[in-house]
């Protein structure tokens, strides 16, 4: 169904192919992973499947990308879009309009079909997904798992034969991605071709028919799962791990120490929403501590409740023995949040850590150099921050973060989209703060991370009084 | 996080139950309205009227803030217009009608828009625009900024938050006595953002073979109800009473007319 | 090796169409944020708006540098306040009469090619644009004429932060280039 036969793509204005030599092929009802770390190529090739390079991207192709014995160059995007599906890391980006049911509906109003047929596709692709009960929900108050699922409604209701995924799991907590294996299963029992490009590899074992590992533009192995499993390849390659444990059963409740972040009889519900906290006390001690639980149990509004960003509605803070205000908290920590474009706003990377450090005065640009060695960003010291790749950026929110060596630091999902190297980078930069002595919270679906950091965890939800703090703490099973 | 007017609980009055056409056909009569007339009690007709279709929002506190805040500025206005008189070597005596009748114009077109404002939600303008049915060149971008208001919106709130946790809380007083860094910090994570954004979902658009269409067919197009008629007749009624009334009562000229 | 094949396109790629929407929405927040932040008629937040406004009309037309873009990103910011708050109806012959004459300048002045030329549509727009809206003004008080005076003063402080837009969106463009995100 897809065919890439000794394909070469340059991008336009770049020196060096990033792709070389590539032949692979997808079979309807196949499942094939491509994997590599950040740079190796997968990205083009999924461009490549759906005819972005070269009909959008321009550039210059050799050798032939076909499609159902189609080569892509000689159909236009419309057509290539009738026959491939393409769902991206960020389903959001994809989104034309605000609620679930305008959005299975929308390339079907645009593509002009009949209000008939727009509605029966519109219902088949909600009862297929189990979205029928959130039809009317805006499609910016949806779990990521949700906007997974919205997405790959709308683009299976256009019939594709084949479905391109570029890092479906990103953003995913384990228990949306273990339901999108399961969808992926049954699309390939439905006869689709499948292409899935991802760095975590766990939750594609059983799932996946073939693998292939690039590096550098070229395909460097290919075979079934089987090949994921030796750990000097993996490493040798930059990848992550095939097998990981759930680091959520065995993570238990953190000690309580002298120094540590104590909540007592925090209260807080959302207006009109429901009760999040009530009387709910833990201790966060120095070290690292996950937070973890399902959505909508509270973690980002924990860590919203810790520095002030959202109001207490009752209980009180204590730090290293002695109470404080939200605000107190605030100014003693820093929080590295999961969308770094939200966080970076100066015209150079050093400049960025200025604008972090800047509280210190005249020690900042001793401090900036630190950073700056620290996080392995000295030679992109001058790049603008927005040109850098996903795990830079992560690297240099982070630092950001350090400028003011914070007593807490608080992590909201710091490794989505990162490839094995850069998770490790990001884990290495956690460790080394908790270190420190900072009491270190960090909020992650990636299993990895949780169990390359964490000492412990709190698991959500929080309800109950100090005396029951041992039942609230218990492991979830 | 989301844009929390997405979730704005809508009230029960009968603007709410308008089909945005209508309230558009209204806004419309209503501005064609306040030009054509000039006298005051015409226009006193036409603001009793927009009241009444500004009070169906069952909202009275934005429309009395509204009027406070009209209120003020035309008293500024004015305050700034007798101190033009005082210094003027040849004053001209003014008139009190010739300073309400600016005044009235204004409260009408408040009253009118408010209710716009106050009882559309975003969704359904998008609904509103597939029924209008224009052709892609515009239908496609109008769209999109329906589609990203509410998230830059959001973005705002996340990248203010995200400030204030660094130690730069995005106050009026930050704003004002650091102009120039808070337009930086606020404005550079959105115009990046926009343009990942755009770019991102031109592919997208592009991926879903909407590169080379016409027009959109809604699957649900908005209807016009019985009450949408009665509403845009009734607007029209209003205005024809309005410019009856003026030819009965005359009112002072101004300009060209 | 194989190029492109050639193929009527349409004059307006969706991906312009959807640069296009995107940016009326952020000039629409910005406008909102300003507004909300400083207050409207606060002469600072004044020529902030209007600083905003021009800059990012800038960018733009650097990323989407093709004749009818400015006319069209006119057009659909005008159909939104119509859709969302119901006015703007009178401003819409300003508008479309100040965008052609600004297009028509750009075309004459050699292009969306050359940087300047574009600076000096958008100036020349705005110019035009705030001087028939302040006839649409006129309009509303012509039974007062001298209140025309007041709304003359704010627009123009406000056309004073637009001509500080230009340099604003030139100097913004070239960091642009710099971070990658638009190219020559």
């Amino acid at each position: 169904m897809l065919v890439f036969d000794n394909v070469t793509y340059t991008y336009p204005n770049a020196g060096t192919p990033a792709v070389r030599d590539i032949s692979l092929s997808v079979s309807a009802g196949e499942i094939v992973l491509c994997t590599g770390p950040s740079g190796c190529g997968k990205s083009t090739l999924i461009r490549l499947a759906n005819g972005l390079c070269p009909h959008f991207f321009r550039g210059r192709l050799q050798g032939r990308t076909a499609l159902a014995g189609k080569d892509t160059v000689s159909l236009t995007l419309q057509d290539i879009s009738r026959t491939v599906g393409t769902l991206f890391q960020d389903p959001e980006s994809q989104f034309f309009a605000l609620t679930v049911e305008d959005e299975l509906a929308f390339a079907h109003e645009w593509r002009g079909t009949s209000p008939d047929e727009t509605l029966t596709r519109v219902r088949s692709s909600a009862a297929s997904f189990g979205l029928d009960s959130i039809m009317g929900a805006s499609v910016l108050d949806l779990s990521e798992g949700q906007k997974q699922k919205v997405a790959l409604a709308a683009i299976i209701s256009l019939d594709p034969a084949v479905i391109v995924l570029d890092e479906p799991s990103a953003n995913l907590d384990p228990e949306a991605t273990l339901a999108l294996a399961a969808e992926l299963r049954r699309l390939r029992d439905a006869g689709m071709a499948i292409l899935v490009v991802d760095h975590r590899l766990y939750w594609l074992d059983g799932v996946v028919d073939r693998v292939v590992v690039m590096n550098d533009g070229c395909i460097v192995a290919q075979g079934d799962f089987d090949l994921l499993r030796d750990a000097a390849f993996r490493e040798a390659w930059g990848l992550r791990s095939d097998r990981v444990p759930d680091p959520r059963t065995t993570l238990t409740c953190p000690a309580n120490d002298c120094d540590a972040l104590q909540a007592q009889g925090l209260c807080f519900a959302h207006k009109d929403g429901p009760e999040l906290f009530r009387d709910a006390s833990f201790s966060l001690p120095a070290g690292v501590t996950g937070l973890l639980g399902p959505n909508g149990t509270g973690k980002t509004t924990l860590a919203r409740l810790l520095t002030g960003l959202n109001q207490i509605q009752a209980g009180k803070l204590i730090f290293r023995q002695r109470q404080m205000t939200p605000a107190d908290i605030l100014r003693r920590s820093s929080i590295v949040l999961q969308n770094t474009d939200h966080q970076l706003h100066m015209h150079t990377v050093r400049a960025e850590l200025a604008l972090a450090a800047a509280p210190y005065g005249a020690e900042s640009r001793e401090i900036v150099a630190e950073l700056l060695n620290r996080f392995n960003l000295s030679a992109l010291a001058q790049r603008h921050p927005q040109s850098l790749s996903g795990g830079e950026k992560q690297r240099l929110v982070i630092a950001c973060g350090m400028a003011k060596d914070p007593e807490v630091l608080i992590l909201d999902e710091p490794t989505s989209g990162l490839d094995g190297l850069n998770m490790n980078l990001v884990a290495r930069a956690i460790r080394d703060a908790a270190n420190r002595g900072t009491v270190v919270l960090l909020i992650s679906h990636d299993l990895e991370l949780l169990t390359l950091t964490c000492n412990a965890a709190l698991h959500l939800p929080l309800c109950g009084t100090t005396d029951n703090l041992e039942s609230t703490c218990s492991p979830v099973s | 996080m989301q844009a929390s007017f997405m979730n704005r609980t809508m009230g029960n009055g009968l603007a709410y139950r308008l089909d945005a056409r209508a309230k558009m056909s209204i806004s419309l009569t209503a501005s064609l309205g306040v030009i054509i007339l000039h006298s005051p009690q015409s226009l006193g007709l036409l603001l009793a009227a927009s009241l009444a279709y500004g009070l169906s929002l069952n909202r009275p506190k934005p429309l009395l803030l509204c009027h406070a805040f009209l209120a003020v500025m035309w008293s500024v206005a004015f305050g700034f217009m007798h101190l033009m008189q005082t210094l003027n070597p040849n004053p001209v005596p003014t008139e009190l009608s010739r300073l309400l009748v600016p005044f009235l114009r204004s409260a009408v077109m408040v009253n009118v828009i408010l209710v716009m404002a106050l009882s559309t939600r975003i969704q359904t303008v998008l609904t509103t625009l597939k029924a209008l049915r224009l052709h892609r060149c515009i239908a496609i971008p109008a769209a999109v900024m329906i589609r990203f208001i509410p998230s830059f919106l959001s973005d705002v709130r996340q990248v203010s938050e995200a400030l204030k946790t660094r130690g730069y809380p995005i106050t009026p007083r930050f704003v004002l006595s650091h102009p120039l860094l808070a337009t930086r910090l606020l404005i550079v994570p959105l115009v990046f953002r926009a343009l990942r954004a755009s770019d991102e979902l031109g592919i997208a658009a592009e991926l879903k073979g909407l590169g080379n269409l016409g027009s959109v067919r809604a699957f649900r197009p908005p209807r016009f109800e019985t009450r949408d008629w009665m509403a845009s007749a009734t607007a029209l009624a209003c205005i024809a009473a309005a410019v009856i009334l003026q030819v009965f009562t005359g009112g002072p000229r101004g300009g060209m007319f | 090796m194989h190029t492109r094949p050639a193929s009527s396109e349409p004059y307006w790629m969706v991906r312009e169409l959807v640069a296009i929407g995107v940016f009326a929405a952020l000039i629409k927040v910005s406008s909102i944020l300003v507004a909300l932040i400083g207050g409207g008629m606060n002469p600072l937040t004044l020529v902030l708006k209007n600083l905003l406004f021009t800059s990012l009309l800038v960018v733009l037309l650097y990323k989407v540098p093709k004749p009818g873009t400015l006319l069209l990103f006119n057009v659909v910011s005008i159909l939104m306040s119509m859709l969302l708050m119901g006015g703007g109806f009178f401003l819409l012959p300003a508008m479309l009469l100040a965008g052609l004459a600004a297009e028509g300048l750009i075309v004459l002045l050699g292009g969306y090619s050359r940087g300047w030329t574009v600076l000096a549509g958008v100036a020349c727009y705005d110019l035009l644009f705030k001087a028939c809206s302040l006839g649409i003004s006129w309009i509303f008080v012509r039974e007062q004429p001298e209140l025309l005076w007041i709304s003359a003063v704010f627009v123009a402080i406000g056309y004073l932060g637009a001509l500080l837009g230009l340099p604003a969106g030139s100097r913004f463009v070239k960091e642009l280039r710099h971070a990658g995100i638009v190219h020559e």
